[in-house]
Parts: structure tokens; C-alpha cells; sequence
């Protein structure tokens, strides 16, 4: 029994207890359920802290829409150790009529999210593309693939993403074709959205058509996956990449149990987070719990930091130098003098809420 | 289209059509000599090579495919050809920038920042008038990622005087994000020459609001005006009743501008200001810059010897 433990003991013994918030009956085995609730948060904790020494506990949030999100988020996840985040194309729960809403999309991803992120010191880079949903609209995805040669090839776009099949119908299929060869022309990777109905078949399909356009799988994130289609995903060469949700699909206990299962090899974590059910902590809580189970450091660091650091860096866009030793011309612009391996703090003037006008 | 004619001389200049064309001209040559400097200026530091080539099918009259496609591509991918390192102008490169075109300051771009704008440039040189070119970078700046955007507002330090591109700089003016405001606003001579009097005031009160320094800004005295030491008056008011600080930069406007209500304010901060307080040297070096004799006389007599902007550099505290 530990201290604690028998200091409550010796306090409230069998009595019971008024809780100080709200003043209802505590009874004692309440009291222990907390008291066991809170050395499990402990413990926790813990764990999670000799993660930390080292490379400073860095973490990549590879895929994030963050123009969903507030800046208490950014705060967050700066907090959790959050350095970079990737925020690839999406639809944004209401479908587009237009080209133009594409472009002032991909323009905000490209441009003032970059800057509200790097307000928090968070490094902010992005995937282009058209999802599979709006895929389905053919003239409106035909403007769209027409304007994706403008931005695939500018500064922190890491990916062509994210694409792939939605319903599986033909015209997703064409624009996913077509993007193929676009990422192959800009030497992009590319960030695959799987379909979340029929999820294994779809899975299989989008791996079969990559292959047959001829693409590498090296450079290739299949995301969302689950204990489903981890291992052909893996078997067959890709990057394989978990969306953390809060209640449904994928949690962190069964993230951590595959980890346990497959090893680190090419297993990326992400919260996905955006306007739905999400949490912006989700690769943060994954270490943690990850920690719980037991699994080593290098371990959890190469899921939750290296592998995406890997694939993301392949077209040179995304480096750790960015982060530890930006260039002087960044840091001027963006990150005012910041920089992770300085130890400053990163944050938007405490005294001007006036910053954004 | 009132409050300018308050100006003298209206700001923008009145030009007739044919005089629009015929600047349009003079300006291309001009043109052509700050692309020699550019391209100098990055054989210097980089491999300018990939650079000239770009900038050589940019001024192709009839490129193969889309030619604002190739804009954009080369535009994206110039800090991967080139690198990001500082251009570091020497004195030498800096005093024949300014003899280019005066007020020139490129000593805090980077060399992919020199490269987008020449490749502005180069591509402006099939343009038949300044509207045309005006409506160019309309397309890069709506379809730019925040480093581009930067790159293009820097750019008007050497773009056409022309009221044809008003509109895009009050894009810049609006703009919530902060570098990109600061690349058109800070270091170029274009705002001074070019903004009508509501835009150059809104300009100079959002460098307030964004915690940027003002001593950067070219033409603070040439362009004073009674309207703006109004609403400063109103935003020294403002921040005093919610207990929060401001750029003491402020007061250096306020002893430009002419109007009572500044004047007036300026003298009771002096008379309430400790001596040798921050304060206090802030007020002065205000006051000796004014052309006001009343408010020149609050600072003590003899000359500092150090330009201006160098001490209001070191009083200031804001960093951009």
C-alpha cells in the first residue's frame, strides 16, 4: 500500500466523504476507484517522462487539418511536443461547388495556416491533392486536377495526398490515376486515404492500382489503416499509417498491441484531427500509452517521429534542420528567432492580442 | 478619392493614359538593369545558372504549354535550386542597389527571395502595360504558398509606379499575416511614393497592431499628415485606457504629423516623463526630428550625428 493510500485510509477509513466540487456522497469505494484512477494517470506519466531526455521528446503529427482546429490546439500540442504537423487536402464536410473554393483552400494550407502554426513554433507542411469524395463531381475534379500543377510544386508540400477511393466508383479511379502520374512527374510521395466502408477490399484495390501505374511503394503512405490490413499493407512494401479516434475505429491500446506485434518497421501513428470527434494529442497519448506497454524507447520514438520524418523528407521538403536550425531566412519571417534546439519558447506575444488582424 | 487631394503632391500622381504607357517603357528598361543586378548578385552565391535559364524561357513571348505554369513551377522550386541562405550584400552591392533605384533595400532578402523577384521581372518583359502586369501578380499572389507571397510584396521596391497596382498593395495592407505585411511595408520605397493618404494611414497604424518597427518604414516624414496624427491620438487613448504599452515610436509620428491634438499630447507626456527615462529619449529624438519649431524646441539643443532610424533602431525593442 502506498503512502497515500494509507493516508486516505487513515483519513476516511469506512466513512464516506463529500466531494469538493460538487458536494455529492463519496463512499469509499469511490474513493479508492479514484485514488487507484489517479496513480494510473501516474504512472503514466511517468513512463511517459523517460521518454523525454534526449532528442528533447519531438513528435510529428503527420496528418492534421488544422484550419479546423483553435490555437488552444496549437498551444496543446506544441505543449505535448508536437514540432511539425502535415496537413494533407481533404474535403471539408461540405462539398465544394467551384474551382476557386479549391484554391483558396490549398492556398490557406499553403499559406496562412503555415503562419498561424508557426506562431506556436510548429513547423507546418502539407499534402495537395484531390479527395476521392469530390472525385466524384468529374467536372469539378477536372478544373481541379488542372490547377494541382501550381501548387505541387512549392515549399512544404511533402506529399501528393490525400487520394485514393472513397466509394470505389469509376471516376475516383480516374482522378487517382491521374494523380499518380502527377506525383510521379513532381517526385512526390503520396499520403493514401483508405475507404472506411469495405476498408480491406478497398485497401487491396488502391495497393493494386499504385502497383500497376507503377508506382513505388516505398514512397507511399497507406493511412487509416487497421488490424485488418496492417499486415498486406506492411507485406507488401508500403508505409503504413494509424488514425488514432477518440471512441470508434482505432485506439491507442490496439495501436499499441500491433506495435507489439509488427515492430516499428514503417508503422506511422497520426491523429487526423479536423472538425469531427478528433484529438489534436492523439501521437503524444500513443507514446504514452505505448510507454505503458512496455515497449522501448527507440521504438516508440521511430513511430511516432522518425518513420514520418523518413517518408515525408523524401522530396526534401521536410528536414529536422528545420526545426533545430531553420534558416535565417525563416526564422526571420516566421519563427522570430525560434528554433527547437535554442530551448526557446515558442509563442505568440503573451501582451498583443492584436498579433492577427 | 477626397482625402488624397489633401495631399500635396496627390498621392498617387494624376497620369494621363499616354504618360501610364510611356512609364511603362522607361520602366522596362529599367527593368532590365536590376535583372542584371539580380543575376549577379546570385552567381555570386549560388550556381546562377539554373537561374538564368529560367528566367530566359520566362521571357519567351510564346512558351510551349501553359506560361503561367512554368511561372509557378519555377517560382516554387527556387529555394530547392538555390537554397535559402541570406544574400549578406557587401557595402558595395548595397550603395549600387541604391543607385539603381533609391530606397533599393534588399539587405535582409534571401537568395530565393532575390530569384522570385527577378523571375517577376523577367516574365513582365512580354507584358504590354502595367494593367497586364498588375493582373500577374494578382494570379502569383492568389495562388501563392506565405514564402512566395513574401517574396512578391518585397518586389514592389522595384515594380512600376503605376496606380495600376494600388490594388494588390492594399491586399499587402490587409493582410493578417504579419511577414507578408511587413515585406511590403518595411525597407522599399514604393508605399511612400505610391499609397493614396487613407491607405498609407492604415498602413502605418497597422505596424502598431502588429508589433513591428516603424523606423523601417521610408517616408515617414514626407508623408505626415494631420489625419493620421488623429487617429494615433485616438490609439494612444485607447491602449492608455486598456493599461497597455505602445511602440514609443508613436511619439516620432506625432511630432511629424501636423494637428494641436498631437502636439498638444506630445508636450504633456514630455512634461510628465521622468528625465532619462526611456520615455524621455524617445520624446526627445522625436522632437528633434519635427518641422514644427514649437514642439523641435522640447529637445536639447545639438546634433546627434547619427541618423535617425539608427537611433530609433536601438530605443525600440520590437523586432520583426
Amino acid at each position: 500500500m502506498s503512502d497515500i493510500q494509507h493516508a486516505i485510509e487513515e483519513m476516511f477509513s469506512e466513512r464516506s466523504a463529500a466531494c469538493p466540487c460538487c458536494g455529492a456522497t463519496l463512499s469509499p469505494e469511490m474513493l479508492r476507484d479514484l485514488l487507484r484512477q489517479a496513480e494510473h494517470l501516474q504512472g503514466e506519466h511517468q513512463a511517459f517522462r523517460r521518454l523525454t531526455p534526449g532528442a528533447g521528446g519531438m513528435l510529428i503529427d503527420p496528418h492534421a487539418h488544422m484550419i479546423a482546429r483553435t490555437t488552444d490546439d496549437y498551444e496543446a500540442m506544441a505543449a505535448s511536443g508536437v514540432v511539425a504537423v502535415i496537413e494533407p487536402a481533404f474535403w471539408l464536410g461540405q462539398a465544394r461547388t467551384n474551382v476557386g473554393s479549391f484554391v483558396d483552400y490549398f492556398s490557406t494550407i499553403t499559406g496562412f495556416e503555415r503562419f498561424r502554426a508557426a506562431q506556436f513554433g510548429i513547423r507546418h507542411y502539407c499534402a495537395i491533392g484531390l479527395n476521392p469524395k469530390e472525385a466524384n463531381n468529374r467536372e469539378l475534379a477536372d478544373a481541379v486536377l488542372d490547377v494541382l500543377p501550381r501548387y505541387l510544386g512549392k515549399e512544404g508540400v511533402v506529399a501528393l495526398g490525400e487520394i485514393g477511393y472513397d466509394e470505389q466508383t469509376e471516376l475516383e479511379d480516374r482522378a487517382f490515376r491521374a494523380q499518380i502520374e502527377l506525383a510521379k512527374e513532381f517526385d512526390l510521395p503520396i499520403m493514401i486515404h483508405t475507404p472506411h466502408r469495405d476498408k480491406k477490399r478497398g485497401t487491396r484495390r488502391t495497393m493494386d492500382t499504385l502497383e500497376a501505374c507503377g508506382f513505388d511503394p516505398a514512397r507511399c503512405v497507406i493511412d487509416h489503416n487497421n488490424e485488418e490490413t496492417v499486415e498486406e499493407v506492411l507485406d507488401r512494401g508500403y508505409w503504413c499509417a494509424f488514425t488514432i479516434y477518440p471512441s470508434t475505429k482505432m485506439g491507442n491500446d490496439r495501436l499499441a498491441a500491433i506495435v507489439e506485434r509488427y515492430g516499428p518497421e514503417r508503422i506511422i501513428v497520426d491523429s487526423a484531427c479536423d472538425w469531427g470527434v478528433s484529438d489534436p494529442l492523439a501521437v503524444s497519448k500513443s507514446a504514452r500509452i505505448m510507454a505503458q506497454h512496455g515497449l522501448d524507447e527507440a521504438t516508440i520514438r521511430q513511430v511516432v517521429y522518425h518513420n514520418a520524418l523518413k517518408v515525408y523528407g523524401l522530396n526534401g521538403e521536410m528536414r529536422e534542420t528545420d526545426w533545430l536550425d531553420p534558416a535565417p531566412v525563416d526564422q526571420r519571417t516566421l519563427y522570430g528567432g525560434n528554433s527547437v534546439l535554442r530551448g526557446q519558447a515558442p509563442r505568440v506575444e503573451q501582451d498583443n492580442p492584436d498579433r492577427i488582424v | 478619392m477626397n482625402d488624397r487631394h489633401r495631399d500635396s503632391p496627390p498621392f498617387p500622381p494624376d497620369l494621363p493614359d499616354h504618360a501610364t504607357a510611356s512609364a511603362w517603357v522607361h520602366w522596362q528598361a529599367s527593368r532590365s538593369a536590376w535583372q542584371d543586378l539580380l543575376q549577379r548578385w546570385l552567381n555570386a552565391r549560388t550556381d546562377g545558372s539554373w537561374y538564368a535559364r529560367q528566367c530566359q524561357y520566362l521571357a519567351l513571348p510564346t512558351e510551349i504549354g501553359r506560361p503561367m505554369d512554368l511561372l509557378f513551377r519555377t517560382i516554387g522550386q527556387a529555394p530547392r535550386k538555390l537554397g535559402k541562405q541570406d544574400l549578406a550584400l557587401n557595402d558595395a552591392e548595397r550603395e549600387n542597389a541604391n543607385a539603381l533605384q533609391a530606397g533599393f533595400n534588399a539587405s535582409r532578402w534571401s537568395v530565393d527571395q532575390a530569384a522570385r523577384v527577378g523571375m517577376i521581372l523577367a516574365a513582365s518583359s512580354r507584358l504590354p502595360n502595367s494593367t497586364v502586369f498588375a493582373a500577374l501578380l494578382d494570379e502569383l499572389a492568389n495562388h501563392g504558398d506565405i514564402q512566395e507571397q513574401i517574396a512578391l510584396y518585397q518586389g514592389f521596391a522595384l515594380y512600376p509606379r503605376d496606380p495600376a497596382l494600388l490594388r494588390r498593395a492594399g491586399e499587402a495592407i490587409r493582410s493578417g499575416i504579419r511577414p507578408v505585411f511587413a515585406a511590403f511595408a518595411l525597407r522599399s520605397p514604393w508605399p511612400q511614393a505610391m499609397l493614396t493618404q487613407s491607405m498609407w494611414n492604415q498602413m502605418i497604424v497597422k505596424t502598431f497592431f502588429l508589433d513591428l518597427p516603424l523606423w523601417p518604414v521610408q517616408g515617414l516624414a514626407e508623408r505626415a499628415n494631420e489625419n493620421l496624427g488623429e487617429i494615433l491620438c485616438d490609439l494612444i487613448a485607447e491602449r492608455t485606457a486598456a493599461g497597455r504599452s505602445l511602440n514609443p515610436e508613436i511619439w516620432r509620428l506625432l511630432a511629424l504629423c501636423p494637428g494641436e491634438r498631437g502636439h498638444t499630447r506630445l508636450r504633456q507626456r514630455h512634461a510628465g516623463s521622468p528625465a532619462g527615462s526611456h520615455e524621455m529619449h524617445a520624446l526627445q529624438l522625436a522632437a528633434r526630428e519635427s518641422p514644427h519649431a514649437d514642439i523641435r524646441s522640447l529637445a536639447p539643443a545639438g546634433p546627434s550625428g547619427i541618423a535617425f532610424s539608427d537611433e530609433w533602431a536601438q530605443l525600440t525593442q520590437w523586432q520583426e
